[in-house]
């Protein structure tokens, strides 16, 4: 052998070794995962649940904030009068029961007696009072959907609410899961900063305990929860925590909580990338939670620009292969459905498919016409997308091609999704843009509908429509009206054009925890650990 | 030395100057602001708004700076918008990771780097030579972040030895605080070593063709001693210099690297500030940045007098 060689034995005799170790362990491994596969599964109450979530939360006060960090963790410390069941009926939670006055402009809310906040103070009607002003307040969709109203205090555990004229769907809203109206202790909705309380403090199964910026909320089991008797619903019915703490971690990184829920060091990891899929479906130890996350939606700028023409809009609608776009997007079926309801599937009072002939048209030759019939006179036009949601520039570039097949010049301008947020408030800045709405309780509540959000669709028979909406004697009345604003969004005004719907999904370790579900959100009080 | 101590540390204060306006202008013409991401997707503008009002998002910008800088040269770098808590409790509770992880990185580096140079230095020309500086070239090359991924499937999932990511402070034990560094320095550090390793073994080839080293070697003093004892000591400042920077790039925080192994230190800070428009955090971060990298190299220069006399005796004249 010669000198040079010998120099390199030692090298090769390390990589061998490692190798062999790394062969050796690999397979111990594969064995011990068999095992698990077939072991017991009986619950055990106590542990502490992992769960990645894929970012934090800005604020832990679920009254003003909108994001779905804020919900998701929210949902486990603060509760509200009433909630929604699966199927979107309404159910009471902190509320036994609510009486409607015959005019339609009372709300008696009767409250549950011995409910008390985890600072150990009993929850009364001062209380509901002073959080569900608040919320009227704060939240810009509440008071849209209800309208002027006010909370006073009948008695210590009866609450009334008066409203102006008499409005469909009120007590959805006061149920409805995002930006959620939560009842806080009186003294700490006092002293709340613009930008969020401060204490944590509701009467859920879990109490908050610890927040570490960037790293985890721990919250844990309420001892002196008061759970309703009914049986689990979604979020309505009895809650139970089985567990002593959970610790929602923050894993900003998509391949980092995959790594972390294939090793078990998460029971439970927020938002795996769409590609892994099958991996994690075909995995005994994991299981995938589909879940509708919203409307993949194309805003139109009708304040300036281009889309200001009706008919140019129109062919726009009329040219696009939606499929298409949802495939761009988010590749794999399972991830998408083709659907023109404003409202969801899933929503089934209020969902129709009314104007259904005016979506996913593919129509290049009718939308030609339009387009010429439109004032567009070949100038760009600018679609404001983002990467930081790598389905909003995914299916923008599947748009711009489509759009330019019809003839009408495209530019896309990626920024950062914050940079987005502030320039979608420009209507000089963009003349399209992409995004997702999340499900809403109220067809009212729609946002790309809303006269003051970006895309501003100020049109006097939408307004019409809402307001007859809102103002409807009776549910049906009301879904009459929403049949046929919905027809007119499809055929006539098109303020925005809905894509489809999407979902995106979550894994949780099947073989370590039991009872979870998932409603608008993951639901984690009646989950244990299994052994 | 003390007037040279005093001059470098008052050079600081022009420096912090322009970082801070420069920072500052980036910052907020940068569309964007808190109070949307505070709010939401689906906020409304009006709400929006109202909050940006609140936190005096709407003041004008140069008022904006004079009120930060005034709170600056008081010792309040300000308040962060997202923490609930002043901007240097953020920083001193984001340094502490990322401290553990430059320590242990760098530590890591100068183990492989330092003999591997060395032993290329000795070899030079010969295939091991070109081997190994090979090696380094491809552990410069390779993106830490990537690096850690494949250490991630290796070490994490398909051997279960190490946690995949987080943190756990000294307070949990020194191996809870260890082991979930250990993946994270490697991948820093082996990255780190390659740059020292060439730096070393260039400064090295340099000294042992020197006179002096022939000297040495005429007088039949030990192979072992012309190395360690009058090579290396005569060529470690090249060496220090690098050591000293790569050690302020990672007080620096490595971001991407703390992002994949979910580490919540100052690169991690950074990036979610710039995602969430924490403006206070993200100017109070890079300036602190700013004065570690300074006094780093300060404390390097300082360092030449310590190893070379001859640096001494130029400082003292």
């Amino acid at each position: 052998m010669s000198k040079r060689l010998k120099n390199f034995s030692w090298l090769i005799t390390v990589l061998l070794l490692l190798s062999v170790a790394l062969i050796g362990c690999s397979s111990e491994n594969t064995s011990k995962e068999k095992d698990s596969a077939s072991g017991d599964t009986a619950v055990k109450k106590g542990g502490d649940l992992h769960v990645a979530i894929d970012a934090q939360p800005p604020t832990l006060d679920p009254q003003v904030s909108t994001t779905t960090a804020t919900k998701e963790i929210a949902r486990h410390i603060f509760e509200t009068l009433l909630v929604l069941s699966p199927d979107y009926e309404v159910q009471p939670m902190l509320a036994e029961s609510v009486d409607k006055s015959e005019d339609g402009l009372t709300y008696t809310f009767h409250l549950r007696q011995g409910v008390k906040f985890h600072n150990g103070k009993e929850m009364t009607a001062e209380d509901v009072v002073a959080s569900m002003n608040r919320w009227l307040t704060v939240s810009t969709r509440a008071a849209n959907a209800i309208g002027k109203g006010q909370f006073t205090e009948k008695d210590k555990y009866t609450v009334e609410l008066k409203i102006e004229k008499p409005t469909v769907g009120v007590l959805d809203v006061i149920a409805s899961t995002n930006q959620f109206a939560a009842i806080m202790p009186k003294e700490i909705i006092e002293n709340a900063p613009k930008e969020g309380v401060t204490e944590i403090v509701g009467t859920g199964p879990f109490k908050f305990v610890e927040w570490k910026p960037d790293q985890y909320i721990q919250v844990a089991k309420y001892d002196d929860y008061k759970p309703v008797e009914a049986k689990p619903d979604g979020l309505a019915g009895k809650k139970e925590a089985l567990v002593d703490n959970i610790m929602f971690e923050v894993v900003t990184d998509g391949s980092t909580r995959l790594g972390g829920i294939t090793t078990g060091q998460y029971q439970i990891a927020y938002q795996i990338p769409s590609d892994n899929y099958e991996q994690i479906a075909s995995s005994s130890d994991m299981k995938p939670i589909l879940n509708l996350y919203g409307g993949l939606t194309m805003v139109f700028n009708k304040k300036q620009g281009p889309f200001t023409d009706q008919k140019l809009r129109q062919a726009v609608n009329t040219g696009i292969n939606n499929k298409d776009v949802l495939v761009g997007a988010y590749g794999n079926d399972k991830f998408y459905r083709l659907d023109n309801g404003l409202m969801y599937k899933d929503q089934a009072k209020w969902y129709t498919d009314a104007g259904k002939e005016y979506y996913n048209q593919n129509d290049k030759e009718k939308a030609k016409q339009l387009l010429k019939e439109s004032n567009y006179n070949g100038e760009e036009v600018r679609i404001l997308t983002t990467r930081d949601y790598e389905y909003s520039y995914n299916s923008a570039v599947v748009l711009k091609e489509e759009m330019e097949k019809i003839g009408i010049k495209v530019k896309l301008d990626v920024v950062d999704w914050a940079t987005l947020t502030t320039k979608r408030n420009d209507p000089a800045a963009w003349d399209a843009f992409i995004t997702g709405f999340s499900p809403v309780s109220l067809p009212t509540q729609t946002l790309p509908l809303d006269p003051g959000y970006a895309g501003w669709p100020v049109d006097e028979k939408l307004q019409q429509y809402t307001e007859q909406i809102r103002t409807a004697p009776s549910d049906k009345d009301a879904y009459a009206v929403w049949e046929e604003m919905q027809e007119y969004v499809w055929k006539d005004y098109v303020p925005y054009i809905k894509i489809g719907d999407y979902y995106t999904f979550h894994a949780y370790r099947n073989q370590e925890i039991k009872g979870n579900t998932y409603f608008e959100g993951m639901i984690l009080w009646n989950t244990s650990l299994t052994k | 030395m003390k007037s040279y101590i005093l001059k470098r540390i008052l050079s600081l204060i022009p420096v912090l100057l322009i970082v801070s306006i420069v920072v500052f202008m980036i910052i907020h013409l940068t569309p964007g602001d808190p109070a949307s991401v505070m709010l939401g997707p689906e906020a409304s503008q009006e709400d929006v708004e109202q909050l940006k009002n609140h936190l005096g998002l709407n003041d004008p910008v140069y008022q904006q700076y004079f009120h930060w800088v005034e709170g600056v040269f008081q010792g309040d770098l300000g308040d962060s918008f997202f923490m609930d808590k002043p901007v240097t409790a953020a920083i001193i509770e984001h340094l502490g990771p990322t401290i553990s992880l430059a320590i242990l990185s760098q530590i890591t580096a100068i183990l492989i780097a330092l003999p591997l140079g060395i032993f290329a230095a000795r070899k030079r020309g010969t295939v091991t030579d070109q081997t190994f500086m090979g090696i380094s070239l491809l552990g410069i090359s390779i993106p830490h972040f990537l690096f850690g991924l494949f250490l991630i499937i290796i070490l994490a999932i398909n051997l279960r030895w190490l946690p995949v990511a987080g943190y756990r402070p000294l307070s949990a034990g020194l191996w809870e605080h260890i082991k979930y560094l250990i993946m994270p320095a490697i991948a820093l550090g082996t990255g780190q070593a390659a740059l020292i390793a060439r730096m070393t073994r260039s400064s090295m080839v340099e000294t042992l063709n020197l006179n002096f080293i022939k000297t040495a070697r005429a007088k039949g003093l030990h192979e072992r001693k012309v190395i360690y004892k009058h090579t290396l000591r005569n060529a470690f400042i090249p060496i220090l210099t690098v050591i000293g920077q790569t050690f302020g790039t990672l007080v620096a925080g490595a971001a991407v690297t703390e992002t994949v192994f979910n580490i919540p230190g100052i690169g991690q800070l950074i990036i979610n500030s710039v995602e969430r428009r924490d403006y206070m955090v993200i100017q109070g971060t890079v300036l602190m940045v700013t004065v570690t990298y300074v006094l780093i190299n300060l404390i390097v220069d300082l360092l030449y007098g310590v190893i070379d006399p001859r640096v001494r005796l130029k400082k003292e004249s």
